[in-house]
């Protein structure tokens, strides 16, 4: 039944053609002397249910794609097209509509200390307001057991260990079913164990909703994962390798027997 | 049950009371914040009108309907006088039913037992008069018909306390009142007011001795009662068609007593006073609820900035704050009432001042604590132009 409603929502948000298209794209923060063009005639096409990797030093331009691509700043040269919408002649209103589509997870989980974890998930429903999912409890629940979190419901973020809290933030990503899912660093302050976790469930979930994925990331652990990687130096495309995945269905069931072993080894958090 | 009340109006997670439950310690000195605000406002409007209304509480011990006075009015015993013929020109008007004349003036009365003096007000009335309202002064009234008696009003301020004590027990006690001696024969209960330490009321004979240069043919005041039935505007308006407004002016009691409250407040230092002290009380709420909302948003920049990137608007965030505003408002408006409720009780039993909390001001009050909340609200919200979704990567 659940699966029914994320076909709706996806419905919704279909669109044909690539999840992201950017050409030519120049950004450059600051002007006259201290200005500083990050990003040079940067190109990258990102197809639909595919899980890209963005890699590269720190300052050679990753987060600026993310906040581009993303319609988090305006363009300032070149062309993005993200799920359809051309990004170049976008207003403030059209912007906060391409946001809505997508499912954002950043380095630090910025979940709301004051709400519980189902709030926090449902606030990426309620965005969608006036009009309401059929049935919001049953897509926070399925969302919250597919990152393995259901029995943290009606906890509150302070409770939840990190890598919890990071689980949680991505059940907020994906519950509304997105046709794109932008990750910061989601498993730079996680340990290996966790790290794995997430980025397995996040591909693992991509695959399953139909979403695109575009993660920044500087772990070496997590390359496995992804359909393809992109490698950024000085704000340019400085190299792509395309990586052979194991099936959707074969990776799907190595990730979850993982994740069930590894959540009967770690400890029982406290509500 | 807050939590409800936001979900069913504004159909939303309640994030902002959310917000302000989550940090108590904040919650709470917002919340004393806005009480003591509201304190300093009530502390303020209720000594003011309790000021005010010691000049119209002597109008109080009379069951006038309709009073006529001299153009110059300004409060009983400063109100000039009119000629005592309009009493008579009145009676003929159609719903009249009865009136008298009403002498007053100011006099220092000096304690046997001390060389200070106080400022009394005498009333001077006739004897058969039957226009007051409380049975005490009724039912002593034929005691003023002896020359250079006068009752006297037990609540005078100091240094008349010896003087009450005897009276109280039943002995005419003399006092000298502008040189001439007259005896205290019966006590009432009336109060101090801002210009008097007290009040008298004499035979209107007793009042002329007393007075001089006062005249017969003269009024300070007419009291008139209206007929059963009858409607006071109406009556008041008919007066007005027959008394010349050269001479009279004619007034309901209520409107008379409204106008004087005005004339103090914007002719008197007490009204000043009182009013700025209200607009430091607003001030103060407003500082204080300014900063406890201006943290709250710098302390949750990163999520608003989040709630952005999810798509919210920037408007969505500014109901968060204004909903913020809007509870501390009203959650703190209750201990602030409840507390004035005490302290004006406090202040009425220790200074004798009828210190009241008409239906009104905790309307006005609560007014005011919401336009407080509220503006210190759309200041904070500057703030959150800081709350950059490209930030929160």
């Amino acid at each position: 039944m659940i699966d029914r409603h994320h076909r709706d929502i996806a419905h919704q948000h279909e669109q044909s053609g690539p999840a992201i298209e950017a050409a030519a794209v120049r950004h450059t923060f600051g002007s006259g002397d201290t200005a500083r063009q990050v990003l040079v005639d940067f190109n990258i096409e990102v197809a639909q249910g595919e899980m890209v990797l963005l890699m590269g030093p720190s300052g050679c331009g990753k987060t600026t794609v993310l906040t581009l691509v993303g319609a988090l700043r305006s363009l300032q040269s070149g062309f993005i097209r993200t799920l359809g919408k051309d990004l170049r002649e976008a207003d403030e209103r059209a912007m906060i509509e391409v946001r809505r589509r997508i499912g954002f997870i950043y380095q630090a989980h910025n979940l709301h200390q004051s709400l519980t974890v189902r709030e926090n998930i449902g606030m990426a429903l309620e965005v969608h307001r006036p009009r309401v999912f059929a049935n919001e409890a049953d897509l926070i629940d399925a969302a919250l057991d597919d990152v393995g979190m259901l029995g943290w419901a009606d906890a509150f973020p302070a409770t939840l260990s990190g890598g919890q809290k990071q689980r949680v933030a991505i059940a907020r990503a994906v519950v509304a079913s997105p046709s794109l899912i932008l990750a910061d660093e989601p498993t730079a302050a996680l340990d290996k164990a966790n790290g794995r976790q997430v980025v397995d469930l996040l591909h693992d979930l991509a695959k399953r909703r139909g979403s695109a994925i575009l993660m920044v990331t500087h772990d070496s652990r997590i390359l496995d994962a992804a359909d393809r990687i992109v490698e950024m130096e000085d704000g340019r495309i400085v190299n792509v390798e395309t990586r052979q995945r194991p099936s959707t269905k074969s990776f799907n069931q190595s990730t979850v027997k993982d994740r069930r072993d590894q959540q009967a080894c770690e400890p029982q958090q406290q509500k | 049950m807050i939590d409800r009340i936001i979900r069913s109006l504004a159909n939303r997670t309640p994030l902002g009371w959310r917000q302000l439950r989550h940090s108590k310690s904040r919650l709470i000195v917002a919340l004393a914040g806005v009480a003591v605000a509201d304190v300093l406002i009530f502390m303020q409007l209720g000594i003011m009108g309790a000021l005010f209304e010691t000049a119209v509480t002597p109008l109080r011990m009379f069951k006038a309907d309709i009073v006529l006075l001299s153009p110059e009015v300004r409060e009983l015993g400063q109100s000039g006088t009119l000629p005592r013929r309009r009493l008579y020109q009145a009676l003929g008007v159609e719903g009249v039913a009865s009136g008298s004349v009403l002498q007053i003036g100011a006099a220092s009365f000096r304690s046997p037992s001390s060389i200070r003096q106080a400022n009394v007000m005498v009333f001077g009335v006739d004897p058969d008069f039957d226009g007051f309202s409380r049975p005490e002064i009724a039912s002593q009234l034929s005691k003023l018909r002896v020359a250079d008696a006068l009752l006297f009003d037990r609540l005078t301020r100091q240094p008349f306390g010896a003087v009450v004590a005897r009276a109280e027990g039943g002995h005419a006690v003399p006092v000298e009142v502008t040189g001439r001696t007259v005896s205290i024969v019966g006590l009432f209960s009336l109060g101090a007011s801002v210009a008097n330490d007290g009040s008298a009321i004499a035979s209107d004979q007793t009042f002329l001795r007393l007075f001089p240069r006062n005249s017969a043919a003269a009024a300070s005041a007419i009291l008139l009662k209206i007929s059963p039935g009858a409607d006071v505007e109406a009556v008041a308006e008919r007066i007005r068609r027959v008394l010349p407004a050269s001479d009279t002016r004619v007034m309901t009691t209520e409107q008379y007593a409204d106008y004087v409250k005005e004339f103090m407040q914007d002719n008197t230092p007490i009204g000043f006073i009182f009013t700025f002290g209200v607009i430091v009380g607003f001030f103060i709420g407003f500082a204080i609820v300014y900063q406890i909302l201006s943290a709250d948003v710098n302390d949750h920049l990163p999520e608003y900035a989040t709630l952005k990137a999810m798509g919210y608007t920037h408007r969505y965030l500014l109901g968060v704050v204004f909903e913020e505003a809007f509870l501390l408002a009203a959650l703190g408006f209750v201990p602030g009432i409840l507390l004035s409720f005490v302290l004006y009780w406090m202040l009425g039993a220790g200074t004798e001042l009828a210190i009241a909390m008409p239906a009104s001001r905790p309307v006005l009050v609560l007014a005011m604590t919401l336009a407080m909340c509220l503006f210190s609200g759309a200041v904070a919200t500057r703030r959150l132009k800081a709350a950059d979704p490209a930030d929160v990567f």
